[in-house]
């Protein structure tokens, strides 16, 4: 069964965030046919919702945040070190949406970019089929793709980090 | 022939790839509700790349639409055209044993296929895009695919030309849009497909990326993902081949 992760809530620091009601929400969610469900209590909202069961692409994009949180501390300790290459997270190119990502319009055609391509803002870069419905995914930024971080047919989650282009 | 407003058809003897010409059209900024229909098509192609057979006689077209839906909810037009394709067939054909298999495949008895989907989204100065393309088998079907195929014409017993599926087509898609609501109304698309869904509490197979799965097809999600019963774990499949048994 899928869990209703993750579950987001926006709440004045001062006050602490009822689990109770939380866990509450996700049952209802899980007991009905909503993708998603938020309440609102005075400054309190919450809002549950349903995503992929698919947890280890969730953490794959878990990973690459904290690389950003982490960056100042790590500037700190080193400050002559060079910052590490996928650390900055305006080159990284996430997806928009939950699917299947291609990387080539066939399977025995060219990929779109490798690493090295010079890419320009809005170039086609990669595919992301979702229920057979394929999505045109666009460069971000000009620049170079040095990373890409999916393979042909890998499943992605929203957010995921699809490629870099610095 | 009189469509619903605001489709409207621009039909040709024979083209390269009628999704092809669209997807062109939208890039030169050509309005929403634009049909391109051709009798036959010479590279006509299917999901990745795959060649989809086109000789004369069967129905080829594709639809320009812009923006059908936020971009989260955009793959449930899929399951919209399916309802629309199933409706339409139904009524031109008479056929009462036509179902739908996941996610958009129209099939008869066992899972022998008589048409296939395409859904492209891309960006256009217009603003993004979809092309919705429709392969339907009403005078031959092709042979020696890895799955069976029939085509309308054979069985209904009469001859179905291709064209007449036009405008109920139209209409159907024209009906089943406004009732999803750029996906605000998805749960009567859900309820809707799974009342015309083949092998529902069934068995099926579904060939994934990494394995093929057994189980019993439990029907839809609440966004349109396969769920299926293997034992005691009901799994939620994103992507995959569905086999009928």
């Amino acid at each position: 069964m899928k869990s209703p992760l993750p579950a987001t809530a926006k709440a004045p620091k001062t006050e602490a965030i009822d689990s109770d009601l939380v866990r509450k929400l996700a049952q209802l969610l899980n007991e009905s046919d909503l993708a998603e469900l938020e309440v609102e209590k005075g400054d309190l909202r919450i809002r549950v919702a349903r995503y992929s069961s698919a947890a280890p692409q969730i953490q794959h994009y878990a990973a690459a945040a904290p690389a950003q949180q982490i960056a100042p501390a790590a500037a700190a300790a080193a400050p002559a070190a060079p910052a590490p290459s996928a650390a900055s997270s305006e080159n990284v190119l996430k997806s928009p949406m939950v699917g299947t990502a291609f990387r080539r319009p066939s399977p025995d055609a060219k990929a779109f970019v490798e690493i090295g391509s010079v890419v320009k803002a809005g170039d086609r870069v990669l595919l992301v089929e979702a229920m057979k419905t394929f999505n045109e995914i666009l460069a971000h930024r000009s620049g170079t793709v040095t990373a890409t971080s999916v393979e042909d047919g890998q499943p992605v989650e929203y957010g995921q980090a699809l490629m870099t282009i610095e | 022939m009189l469509l619903p407003s605001p489709f409207r058809v621009e039909i040709f003897d024979t083209l390269g790839s009628t999704h092809d010409e669209v997807l062109s059209r939208a890039r030169l900024g050509e309005a929403g509700f634009l049909w391109i229909m051709a009798r036959s098509q010479t590279s006509g192609r299917g999901r990745l790349g795959r060649v989809w057979q086109s000789p004369p006689g069967n129905f080829y077209a594709s639809l320009l639409l812009y923006d059908p839906a936020p971009l989260d909810s955009i793959a449930q037009l899929g399951f919209v055209a399916g309802v629309a394709l199933y409706d339409a067939a139904s009524e031109i054909s008479g056929l009462s044993n036509l179902r739908l298999k996941w996610p958009n495949d129209l099939v008869v008895g066992g899972g022998v296929k008589l048409s296939g989907l395409l859904l492209e989204a891309v960006s256009t100065p217009r603003g993004r895009a979809v092309a919705l393309g429709f392969g339907i088998n009403c005078a031959t079907s092709p042979k020696g695919l890895e799955y069976k195929t029939a085509c309308l014409n054979d069985l209904a017993g009469r001859h179905i030309p291709a064209e007449t599926l036009l405008v109920p087509l139209s209409t159907a898609l024209d009906v089943w849009m406004k009732v999803w609501e750029r996906g605000q109304g998805f749960a009567l698309v859900r309820k809707a497909w799974m009342e015309r869904a083949a092998n529902l509490n069934q068995i099926i197979k579904v060939r994934r990326h990494a394995d093929v799965l057994s189980g019993i097809f439990e029907g839809l999600d609440s966004s349109g993902r396969l769920l299926l019963r293997c034992g005691k774990e009901s799994v939620t499949i994103e992507a995959g081949d569905v086999f009928l048994i």
